[in-house]
């Protein structure tokens, strides 16, 4: 679980703002903002992810740097 | 050899087995009847001997002095019948042979005047009237065989007839198939077929040997392909994800062409081998199942290389199309700068293009895992929850939870000029306004947007300072 208006960063060291966050069917969807790693500037648009927690594993599912707004739908 | 020529071989080789089997009994039954052969041939001349006398009687009853064709056509249609009246024909011939000479013994004791004579005469007498009454009984009994009429020799050849057929009839049933020269071509035939044997067998295990230790190489091979081919899953696993990252694209299409190489080569390789282990027969259902199953898991796997393929080159064209126009759109720039105004809409259609491209991409993407399944976290993954892919969030071991960091303020005011951009954008596209007074609007946005980013930059230096 991810809360709205952090910061996450992943294992290869990306970084991310989570603009949002929704429930959408019992599954999380994060609204992400890519960050540069080193100075947190915004460096990409805005784009969905599902949040994923599976046997131990806690990732992003990203999709395909799809607005979120697609998700939603 | 193929199948086909092994299940002859061993059919020819069955029969060969029960064919001995046949004669080794029958053989065993008269192993140790010494005079076996004398007793055939006596019971085979007895048998011709009876033949030709059969043939000779036949000859002479359909030749004889008597209506045979009131025999035939009589009422008595019973043998046993008729073979009773040849019986009472043959004892009143010798009845009326009795009588004659009793009566000459009559005839000539009435003409002998001595006592002794005369209880001769009276005993002769007495014997006579017997006979009378014989003979008057099977004159009674020829009233039911009216139209049978022979003489004596002929219903003793009947007779005879009858007691020969009878006999063939039982030597036949005896002889069986206990014929010399039958016996002997039997045995010549069993000495060839067990040599025919010897040398099935010996062939037969030959290649079952070989058969045997070439399905063994075969599995061992099978494996092998197996694992080569769970190999280039794992790679083209890690494709997929640098492909959907857009990272490393040559490498990506050298390695995916490679994969697709691999898999292929282990595709052609299975269908050598289940070809190969058909041939040899004796297929293991299960050995054959599998080896099935990996061949059809290797041309998924290669209809999913080409399926991935075409989309990374579909992903490719629509770069390089929007690269082609941004490069227009910079050298119109270059040439024009007073249609600077005019940039964002360009941008806008530019994104609109790659939303929309991104969009296929996608429907693409889902179509081609819609009904795929698969073992491996990732491609189980993809199936789950679609076109995506998988990045592990950095998490606190402890806790088991991803760290989250705090943003600082600049960062939140530039999240907020960010989520006012896409709200002035959403606002004008969705605005019933010109294109030309969206143009305008957008010029405004900037000037706008470029303002407050002037002042958060203000801000942050003030509090630097």
């Amino acid at each position: 679980m991810v809360e709205k208006d952090k910061i996450i960063q992943f294992e290869n060291g990306e970084k991310f703002y989570v603009l949002n966050t929704f429930n959408v069917n019992d599954e999380e969807y994060l609204e992400l903002i890519k960050l540069n790693e080193e100075s947190n500037e915004i460096i990409g648009e805005s784009f969905g992810a599902k949040y994923i927690e599976n046997n131990g594993i806690i990732g992003i599912s990203i999709m395909s740097n799809l607005d979120f707004a697609e998700i939603k739908q | 050899m193929n199948i086909n020529e092994l299940a002859e071989l061993i059919e020819k080789q069955k029969k060969i087995v029960d064919e001995i089997q046949s004669i080794e009994s029958f053989i065993r039954l008269y192993r140790d009847d010494e005079s076996r052969n004398k007793y055939i041939m006596a019971k085979e001349e007895r048998r011709k001997i009876l033949l030709a006398e059969n043939t000779k009687l036949s000859f002479m009853i359909e030749t004889a002095d008597f209506k045979l064709d009131g025999i035939r056509n009589s009422n008595v249609s019973d043998i046993s019948d008729y073979l009773e009246y040849a019986k009472d024909v043959v004892d009143l011939h010798s009845i009326q042979e009795s009588i004659d000479t009793n009566n000459s013994y009559i005839m000539a004791l009435a003409n002998d005047d001595s006592i002794k004579t005369r209880d001769q005469e009276k005993n002769r007498v007495k014997q006579l009237e017997q006979l009378y009454l014989r003979k008057k009984e099977i004159e009674g009994n020829t009233q039911k065989y009216s139209n049978i009429k022979f003489g004596r020799d002929i219903a003793l050849k009947i007779l005879q007839k009858q007691e020969i057929e009878n006999k063939i009839f039982e030597l036949d049933n005896s002889i069986g198939s206990l014929k010399q020269n039958e016996l002997d071509n039997l045995i010549i035939q069993k000495k060839e077929l067990l040599n025919g044997l010897k040398e099935c067998n010996s062939v037969i295990n030959d290649y079952f040997f070989n058969k045997n230790q070439r399905k063994q190489d075969i599995i061992v091979e099978m494996k092998r392909l197996n694992l080569n081919s769970e190999r280039n899953v794992e790679n083209l696993n890690l494709m997929k994800l640098e492909s959907l990252n857009n990272k490393h694209k040559n490498s990506i299409d050298v390695g995916i062409e490679q994969i697709a190489n691999a898999l292929n080569s282990n595709k052609q390789q299975l269908k050598k081998l289940i070809d190969e282990f058909i041939s040899i027969g004796g297929v293991l259902k299960s050995e054959c199942d599998l080896l099935q199953s990996e061949l059809k898991k290797s041309i998924d796997f290669a209809n999913e290389i080409n399926k991935l393929k075409k989309v990374i080159n579909n992903k490719k064209e629509v770069e390089l199309a929007n690269k082609k126009d941004i490069e227009k759109e910079n050298k119109k720039q270059i040439n024009n700068k007073n249609v600077v105004k005019q940039e964002p809409k360009k941008q806008e259609n530019t994104q609109s293009l790659n939303n929309e491209n991104e969009y296929k991409i996608k429907q693409d993407l889902r179509e081609m895992f819609k009904d795929y399944t698969m073992n491996g976290d990732i491609l189980d993954n993809i199936e789950r929850y679609g076109t995506s892919y998988i990045s592990k969030i950095k998490c606190d071991p402890s806790l088991n939870k991803p760290i989250q960091e705090e943003p600082t303020n600049f960062l939140k005011q530039k999240i907020e000029l960010f989520k006012k951009k896409r709200e002035y954008k959403k606002l004008l596209s969705e605005a019933k306004i010109t294109k030309h007074d969206q143009s305008e609007y957008y010029g405004m946005l900037n000037r706008n947007i470029e303002y407050l980013e002037y002042e958060i930059e203000q801000n942050k230096n003030q509090k630097h300072r």
